[in-house]
């Protein structure tokens, strides 16, 4: 007799626990991919792309396939019928059954292909191998940034022209304010209402009350100028201003219809015009800056495409000084009020000599466009180095060739931010071919470029003046030669005067400010021109193209942010280090909390950078150093 | 054994359901068996055959997510607008309901060895995923939040349907299992207590299951997986005492300790054939998925107690042989069952490493806690072979961890036979 036959319980007790014992081992939780990726790409520019594609082969296509065909494409489709209405080519069957999008940037993606040079074709080429996703796709998500930006531009111009907007703006002093010396009250109206830099009305009684008449939008009005041909009962021939739609920001409280402190009247039987006039109980605060905020929409229901609303203008800010705070109008920044709705967009800045705590040069910069819950998860640190020109790195995406930030072996930095304008290639097809089609140089390839080809902000400021851009950007350079902001736009009108919109800390305005500085040592930018403040004023198809400031959805929100990181960094100005950026980018108010994409701080002259990702936003991330010199030296 | 069964999981993912059906079967060959024996190391004697039929009604509302809370059965789905922050987010309020059919057999191949064979079939899922929604960021674009009605009517327009309620696995084979049990306490009686029973059983399902449609968001299979109650490949190590006098009845207690795996299987990956929107993840997955789902470890305890004795008396059944009246099962036993099933970690493998992961979350380690009762009627001393069972399990009493959280009720009846 065997001893298992003999025990044959302990036999399988013995058995049972050793098989127990050896499944528990394989139960350890699985661990998440890392936050972003790193690579090293050398060779030729197709088998830098090849690797590229390879490598990352299934980032590509989730990229391709969460962001474009379940986001951003079917987002995109929705503004068909406002630009149909305007491009009849679009009425065209081809772009029916949600193809429109992809349509429209994949022809946009063949019209950039043909101002891209070959080198970024054939890494792109590479891409495509490496990933397996077809040659168009892979050059689309390489210009689908700037093809959608070229027709988000003209959409939100467009959406606005069909919105109410403020036709003016009056104080009303209190039957008081006359005793107390207030001026004139005809010096305190605005008609026609103008978006400014800076404050409306200063000396402004506390008694008073604001009157902004609101108007429906000329777009509405022209569709609807035969009244005999309206249809009351046809819900989409209701023209005016919807008072319910009224929105009022008095610094942090909101007034809306049937508040206290707020009367709006009809001014035509219509209601085209109406008059919103704000009493806030109480009276104004005295020696006070106070920003009221502006909102409306109009009684159009647009059911086209889904789901049903209304045009809705712009939120649009009024900074107010009242009586008692000596200053003049251009002292006191439109800087806005919070209101979460509107997120922040990207921004950057940089430091160095007295303005940091050791003299060495810094740049951080925080990116936030259209995350859309995707990308953050597809952020790879890419280092190049190509057979010609300077190795550099970038903070990208897998499938792009290039970011919106990056830095290369001679310590040039350079940091990018898109800023709306109609001064763009898409707008000047629009004009010559009726058509929604790209045209410069992509903005990853532009950045390329200046990494691999500059080596002091001079030559880079000087390249990214020759080079025509897809649409307007304001890029900040940091690195030899100091540091340097250039606000780029199409200049379609053939103006030439990108040079004039290149600037250091030391740029002034007409009252002698400093643009976008406080000391000789530090600068920065948010999503709005400042130099490039008229960017643009055309006509096209009947339509009148104003400068950025007019139209924008950005820029209200982006000079609040312009004006909030110079609190922060003015602040810490001679103390500045890494740890105090990323404290500033760290900031509530600063980044955007929905779209935020990557957030960096560059030491150019340690070749060194600290990145966040792989979060949203990304400041939510630990900033990992990266060691450029090492990994340009391919230890890394 | 575990009555632990319960039908899990429906969404393209495990339901599952009857293991202890089978053992509900062997606990009930106590037939004929002199004296008879507690549930986890019962065996049918030699010769017999018993035919048992189980249906199993199993609802499930929640999953105990890795915080220990009691949420939805699905990941919550975030849905963005680019360049406009968050659209909002799904929320499924499922409600999943399952009725399933489990024939089985039992053979006594000695008095201390048996074999059975099951096979279930699934005679209906139905799910509502009653969806909800959370609102996301401001739209600038409709000038508010985007409302459940709005994002429905803009995902309408890009070809995205509102999922509704789905039925199917209308009478569909299970994975169909086969197994035995050796008590092999019978072998060492003398080295152990009075009372004492060990066995050691051990099955295998043969995967005559099907998988969920891979475009369908709330759909669920009928394989192992699919069900989550029970591994493929198990082995169970069981003990049975027997506390004789306590509360002037029989009491019986019993332990059952167990592995059981499951095998690396693959899946289709969805194209957006249905949900272009929300279930497209073919080109960056790949054509087909590997994924290694969590085995279970654990341990379960029973308490039964003789609600019921009833008469001894000689009935047909008993005639020929003096005395065995008295040891047939009781008319009634009432059995309080606990149990922890420990799930490791299931682990996808496709061309997509973030995708895999989004998966593997939801999938961690985690455990069940599983109570139940359960009431056995036998007719026996009645003179009638035929026991009915029935039963509740519940994994919404005690919080678990990455798990579903069924509730079930079973009711059997059992008939022995012997040919020869």
């Amino acid at each position: 007799m065997s001893p298992t036959n003999r025990r044959p319980g302990l036999a399988c007790i013995i058995t049972f626990l050793l098989l127990y014992g050896a499944a528990m081992i394989g139960c350890a939780p699985a661990d998440p991919p890392p936050p972003y990726e790193k690579m090293t790409l050398s060779g030729s520019p197709y088998e830098r792309g090849l690797a590229h594609g390879k490598r990352f082969s299934s980032k590509i296509r989730s990229l391709y396939t969460q962001l474009l065909t379940s986001a951003l494409l079917p987002s995109l489709n929705r503004e068909r019928p406002d630009i149909a209405e305007v491009l009849f080519l679009y009425q065209d069957e081809r772009y029916d059954d949600g193809r429109f999008s992809y349509e429209v940037l994949l022809d946009s993606a063949y019209a950039l292909e043909e101002s891209i040079p070959e080198h970024y074709l054939e890494e792109i080429r590479g891409i495509a191998h490496g990933s397996g996703l077809p040659y168009g796709d892979a050059l689309l998500l390489n210009t689908f940034v700037d093809s959608v930006l070229g027709v988000r531009t003209m959409q939100r111009y467009l959406s606005q022209w069909h919105a109410p907007f403020i036709r003016s703006i009056e104080i009303v002093p209190g039957d008081d304010s006359s005793e107390n010396g207030a001026e004139e009250s005809d010096a305190w109206v605005q008609d026609p209402f103008e978006p400014l830099f800076h404050a409306h009305f200063v000396g402004v009684p506390t008694s008073s009350s604001i009157r902004i008449v609101i108007e429906d939008a000329p777009g509405v009005r022209a569709e609807n100028s035969d009244e005999d041909e309206q249809d009351p009962a046809d819900e989409e021939n209701h023209i005016g201003v919807d008072p319910e739609s009224i929105r009022i920001r008095l610094d942090d409280e909101l007034f809306t219809k049937g508040d206290d402190g707020i009367h709006i009247e009809l001014l035509d039987e219509r209601g085209i015009r109406l008059a919103v006039t704000l009493s806030p109980p109480g009276g104004l605060p005295p020696s006070a800056v106070i920003a009221i905020g502006v909102e409306a929409g109009n009684l159009i229901e647009i059911h086209d495409p889904p789901p049903t609303r209304s045009r809705i203008m712009r939120q649009q800010w009024i900074a107010l000084a009242t009586e008692g705070l000596d200053v003049t109008a251009d002292e006191i920044p439109n800087s806005g009020g919070h209101d979460d709705r509107f997120p922040p967009p990207p921004i950057a800045f940089a430091a160095h000599g007295n303005a940091t705590s050791d003299g060495a040069m810094r740049l951080a910069h925080h990116f936030a466009l259209l995350d859309a819950g995707t990308l953050h998860r597809h952020v790879v640190l890419f280092t190049h180095k190509p057979d010609d020109g300077i190795p550099h790195v970038t903070v990208g995406w897998t499938g792009l060739v290039g970011g919106f930030s990056g830095m290369n072996a001679e310590g040039l930095v350079w940091s990018v931010n898109h800023s709306d304008t109609l001064d763009n290639p898409v707008v000047q097809n629009v004009r010559r071919k009726l058509e929604l089609l790209s045209g410069g140089l992509p903005i990853t390839m532009l950045g390329r470029e200046v990494l691999s080809r500059t080596q002091d902000v001079d030559a880079a400021a000087d390249l990214l003046v020759e080079i025509a851009p897809t649409v307007g950007w304001n890029h900040l350079l940091a690195g030899p030669g100091g540091l340097r902001v250039v606000e780029s736009d199409g200049d379609i009108s053939g103006e030439g005067d990108g040079h004039e919109h290149v600037y250091g800390p030391g740029a002034v305005d007409d009252h002698g400010r400093r643009l976008a500085a406080f000391t000789d040592d530090d600068i920065r930018i948010a999503s709005h021109y400042i130099s490039n403040a008229d960017d643009y004023e055309s006509g096209l198809l009947g339509f009148d193209l104003p400068p950025q400031r007019y139209w924008s959805p950005f820029w209200s929100r982006s000079l609040r942010a312009f004006y909030l990181l110079g609190v922060h960094v003015s602040d810490k100005i001679g103390h500045l280090d890494s740890d105090a950026m990323i404290g500033i980018l760290r900031t509530e108010g600063l980044y955007d909390p929905r779209d935020s994409m990557n957030a960096v701080v560059y030491e150019p002259e340690d070749l060194r950078l600290w990145l966040a990702a792989g979060t949203v936003p990304a400041t939510d991330a630990p900033f990992e150093a990266y060691d450029v010199a090492e990994a340009l030296r391919g230890t890394q | 054994m575990r009555l632990e069964s319960m039908i899990s999981s429906p969404f393209s993912r495990p339901l599952r359901a009857w293991r202890s059906v089978c053992q509900i079967i062997i606990a009930m060959i106590c037939l004929a068996t002199a004296p008879a024996t507690a549930a986890y190391t019962e065996t049918a004697p030699q010769g017999v055959f018993l035919f048992e039929n189980s249906v199993i009604f199993s609802r499930i509302q929640g999953h105990w997510h890795d915080d220990g809370s009691l949420g939805s059965l699905l990941e919550p789905v975030e849905r963005y607008e680019v360049g406009g922050g968050l659209q909002g987010v799904l929320i499924a309020d499922v409600d999943a309901r399952f009725r399933v059919v489990v024939p089985m057999l039992l053979y006594g191949i000695t008095d201390d060895i048996s074999a059975f064979v099951g096979v279930p079939v699934v005679l209906l899922t139905s799910i509502n995923p009653d969806l909800d929604w959370i609102p996301g960021d401001f739209s600038p674009q409709i000038g508010r939040a985007y409302s459940e009605d709005d994002f429905w009517e803009w995902a309408g327009s890009m070809g995205q349907p509102k999922p509704g309620p789905w039925e199917g696995n209308r009478n569909t084979l299970s994975d169909t299992v086969i197994g035995g049990r050796w008590r092999f306490s019978d072998r060492i009686r003398k080295q152990l207590p009075d009372g004492l029973h060990l066995a050691v059983s051990a099955f295998a399902a043969l995967p005559t299951g099907e998988q969920p449609d891979p475009e369908e968001i709330v759909a669920v299979g009928t394989d192992s997986w699919s069900l989550h109650s029970q591994g493929e490949l198990g082995l169970h190590l069981s003990a049975d005492y027997d506390l004789m006098g306590l509360m002037d009845e029989r009491v019986l207690v019993g332990a059952d300790v167990f592995y059981e795996a499951f095998l690396p299987r693959t899946y289709y990956s969805s194209t957006g054939e249905i949900h272009p929107l929300l279930l497209n993840e073919r080109p960056y997955v790949g054509e087909t998925y590997r994924m290694n789902p969590g085995d279970f470890a654990g341990i379960e305890l029973t308490a039964t107690v003789t609600a019921i004795r009833g008469p001894a008396r000689e009935t047909w059944l008993t005639r020929r042989a003096p005395g065995l009246a008295d040891s047939q099962p009781p008319l009634l036993r009432l059995s309080f069952t606990y149990g922890f099933t420990g799930v490791m970690q299931s682990r996808w493998y496709s061309e997509s490493e973030i995708w895999n992961w989004d998966q593997e979350r939801f999938w961690a380690p985690g455990y069940k806690n599983i109570l139940g009762a359960q009431a056995s009627i036998s007719l026996l001393r009645l003179g009638v072979p035929l026991d009915i069972q029935a039963g509740a399990t519940s994994l919404n009493l005690l919080p678990g961890r990455n798990v579903r959280a069924p509730e079930m009720l079973t009711a059997a009846v059992r008939v022995p036979m012997k040919f020869w």
